[in-house]
């Protein structure tokens, strides 16, 4: 876990987006860190992470919220991605029964790569498209009672639901890991390569 | 499996660092990008695996695939002697000593809690039936004849299988599989080298995480001695005389801005470093400290012909780069250098709309065509792609038609993976132990570089440490010498490491430098024998510049770090 140096946020939280291609990731995403939603064939194009700090009993938490890049669409998501992720949000559309089944792969994928014990909740979104609906409620919470984890419908296009989904997920994820941090020791901060300026002068011998 | 649009304006093969950031690079520059390896995990040689599918990659025994076919000559050490054998070992004593007084009481438990190992056993290898040659090669069983057989069979004689408690270390060992992270071909970044610069400069570096390499270790007239790392060093070190010291330091400083004093080397450009430095009247141990412990120049005949110029850029690319984080010159990646910096670079092209598709198998690139776009790449599926450029590494190069077929060399490197139980000296986790050559009787020199939990290559209490040698008759005895310098072969040594699975295995990668075959096609090769991934950025940069001249080389990406 994370703890910011600065006065801006006491927790850093990573999260990632799992899910079928169209299942509306990047639209949840987007309607959740800048309230913004557009209605789009292209797939994900340009979105890296996305960032929104939240309050959490009076805790400032600094989501990373990160997208697949559309590397989901052959099923090459870097095992990468999955680093030190703190919590996902699994996806399908209720108006694809395709992308509800393959909730289970995903779920074999992120058991694989993933680090244990991450944090999971099912998320079925564009609950919005009442007529075009083929997985119900109960599907979807039968599915996640499987799994033992929570589950929200969702709509990104008319704001239902979003909030509940990130800040449930960010409730647990606190739960776990800051208000019992004590036990597990972490690894040493390590180095990461900011964009800063780069010096070119060596500090070695006879300097 | 086939991606809607099948023209792009370049179309990369491969997935090792390279080609990733070429494909990296071009997306952010605008060009539509089709990214296609045909294994199913990202960095080809450069790749980093769990336990058990290193063992899986390194015992394939699939002569006909065009990666996996460069792995070949494996040999598995498993001793018996390791903590979880013995620990195995005593539960089955324990076990045993039960079962006397179980016996007693109502009998017949030992036999349960035997033939549960043996379910548990069987269970795992019906999971993973590519973990036989495996079984096979350490505990000498098969798991047809014996694990299964033993299975059906009754045990109520009470007789204990001898292969038992070791399948059952290995069992052990195996199912903490997920905690290792362990490199097919393992890497160093130069703290002030291109890379990093790169990285940094580009953004691609905010997906990564490293750890600064604690120190570097020469093996010298039979012990293992500290590379000073800093004036400090040099100076606070008890086994250098102070005129060594003086003259030392006064190389140091001149090599940090050789260019600076032509005047000094003028007389030996082109002829070898080594006599350079013995013209500096520098002893044959600073000799092999600035050659092998901070040139890292390790092949027995790159030591003879290194030229004065080529030795003076090798040493102060290492000087220029002490002193920024940590002890030493380098940076250690967490989860292996090569995987994930490959799997940055694919990010940040798919982040700039690059299509990947892995686990792809291509049968055909044509670059001969008279009409129509100058690349096609045929995929066994029946799908054509085509494109205005193509980017390969040299694993693809057999599908190109035969007058393209190309003039490459084999390079080949014997390595080693040892897990052991301790590490090699005590606190530092992180480090390299340059063996020169003809130290401990091997021919070539020897690189051995120690990781740890530290940058999640194994659990905490392991440690993992990878041997190379490259060179021309280099050997697996080689790695195997330098091996048995480093841990114990008699378990009652409890001062050195004991190694409880290793592997040892060649490495042979075709070689063609980097060739154009023609305006549109281009073959590059991995870099499996250097210590560093420093000539990537480098070629990347000049292809990048062919295909999209002008434009800038991997500006950096806006921060999106802050609230929006």
């Amino acid at each position: 876990m994370a703890t910011s140096k600065s006065a801006s946020y006491d927790y850093l939280i990573k999260l990632l987006l799992i899910g079928d291609s169209g299942v509306g990731k990047s639209c949840l995403l987007l309607r959740f860190s800048d309230d913004s939603f557009t209605p789009s064939f292209i797939t994900t194009i340009g979105i890296d992470f996305k960032i929104r700090t939240i309050e959490l009993d009076g805790k400032r938490i600094k989501l990373q919220i990160w997208d697949t890049a559309g590397q989901e669409r052959f099923r090459t998501i870097t095992t990468a991605y999955y680093r030190g992720a703190m919590g996902i949000l699994l996806t399908y559309d209720v108006t694809d029964e395709r992308s509800f089944n393959n909730i289970r792969n995903w779920i074999r994928n992120i058991e694989q790569h993933a680090s244990e014990g991450v944090n999971k909740i099912l998320v079925g979104n564009k609950c919005d498209m009442l007529e075009k609906k083929v997985i119900s409620k109960e599907q979807g919470q039968a599915l996640a009672d499987e799994y033992g984890i929570k589950f929200l419908e969702t709509s990104a296009k008319s704001n239902i639901g979003v909030e509940e989904a990130f800040f449930t997920l960010a409730r647990d994820i606190k739960k776990r890991l800051i208000d019992t941090a004590s036990e597990k020791p972490e690894k040493a901060a390590g180095v990461t390569l900011n964009q800063e300026p780069v010096s070119k002068q060596g500090g070695c011998c006879g300097k | 499996m086939t991606a809607d649009k099948t023209h792009f304006d370049v179309i990369v093969l491969g997935t090792g660092l390279t080609e990733s950031i070429v494909a990296g690079s071009l997306a952010r520059a605008g060009k539509s990008v089709l990214h296609i390896d045909r294994n199913e995990f990202y960095g080809e040689h450069l790749a980093s695996f769990d336990l058990i599918n290193l063992l899986k990659v390194t015992n394939h025994g699939k002569e006909e695939d065009p990666f996996l076919s460069c792995y070949d000559e494996v040999e598995l050490i498993f001793q018996s002697g390791g903590e979880e054998a013995k620990e195995a070992q005593m539960k089955e004593e324990v076990l045993k000593t039960n079962s006397v007084e179980a016996t007693a009481r109502d009998g017949g438990s030992d036999v349960e809690a035997k033939s549960d190992r043996k379910t548990e056993l069987a269970d795992f290898l019906r999971d993973y039936p590519d973990m036989d040659a495996v079984f096979k090669a350490t505990c000498g069983i098969d798991v047809e004849d014996t694990v299964l057989s033993h299975l059906t069979k009754s045990t109520a004689d009470g007789e204990s299988e001898p292969w038992m408690p070791k399948s059952w270390a290995l069992l052990e060992l195996l199912r903490t599989s997920r905690q290792y992270n362990l490199e097919l071909c393992p890497k160093l970044l130069y703290s002030r080298g291109g890379l990093v610069e790169l990285l940094a400069k580009s953004g691609v570096g905010r997906y990564l995480e490293f750890k600064a390499l604690d120190q570097i270790y020469l093996f010298w007239e039979g012990k293992v001695e500290q590379a000073p790392g800093s004036k400090e060093d040099v100076f606070g070190n008890q086994t250098v005389s102070l005129v060594d010291k003086r003259r030392l330091m006064k190389f140091l400083t001149f090599a940090m801005d050789y260019e600076e004093n032509e005047g000094l080397f003028d007389a030996f450009k082109g002829k070898p470093y080594q006599s350079f430095l013995q013209d500096q009247k520098l002893s044959p141990r600073l000799i092999a400290f600035i050659l092998n412990a901070t040139a890292l120049v390790v092949e027995r005949e790159t030591l003879v012909t290194l030229s004065t110029e080529e030795g003076l850029a090798l040493t102060q690319r290492h000087l220029r780069s002490l002193g920024r984080w940590g002890k030493t010159a380098f940076l250690v990646a967490l989860y292996g250098a090569g995987s994930e910096l490959s799997q940055a670079f694919c990010r940040l092209c798919a982040v700039y709309g690059g299509t990947y598709i892995l686990k792809y198998p291509l049968s055909h690139i044509s670059i001969s065509s008279e009409s129509g776009p100058p690349v096609s790449v045929a995929a066994d599926d029946g799908t054509v792609y085509t494109a205005s450029w193509v980017v390969t590494s040299s694993t693809y190069a057999k599908y190109f038609d035969p007058e393209h077929k190309l003039e490459a060399e084999s390079q080949t490197v014997w390595r080693g993976i040892a897990i052991l139980d301790q590490p090699l000296y005590g606190q530092s986790t992180l480090n390299v132990t340059v063996f020169p050559p003809e130290s401990i009787g091997n021919v070539q020199g020897v690189m051995a570089t120690q990781q740890s939990w530290d940058v999640s290559s194994c659990p905490k209490t392991k440690y993992v440490v990878h041997f190379q040698a490259s060179g021309p008759c280099c050997s697996r005895e080689d790695i195997r010498k330098a091996l048995v310098a480093l841990t114990n072969d008699a378990p009652a040594d409890a001062a050195k490491p004991t190694v409880l699975l290793a592997v040892l295995y060649r490495q042979t990668v075709r070689s063609c430098g980097t060739t154009w075959l023609n305006d549109s096609a281009v073959v590059c090769t991995p870099e499996t024998a250097t210590p560093d991934l420093e000539q990537a950025p480098t070629v990347a940069r000049s292809i990048f510049d062919r295909i999209a001249p002008g434009e800038e080389f991997l500006p950096s990406v806006p921060d999106q770090s802050e609230d929006m």
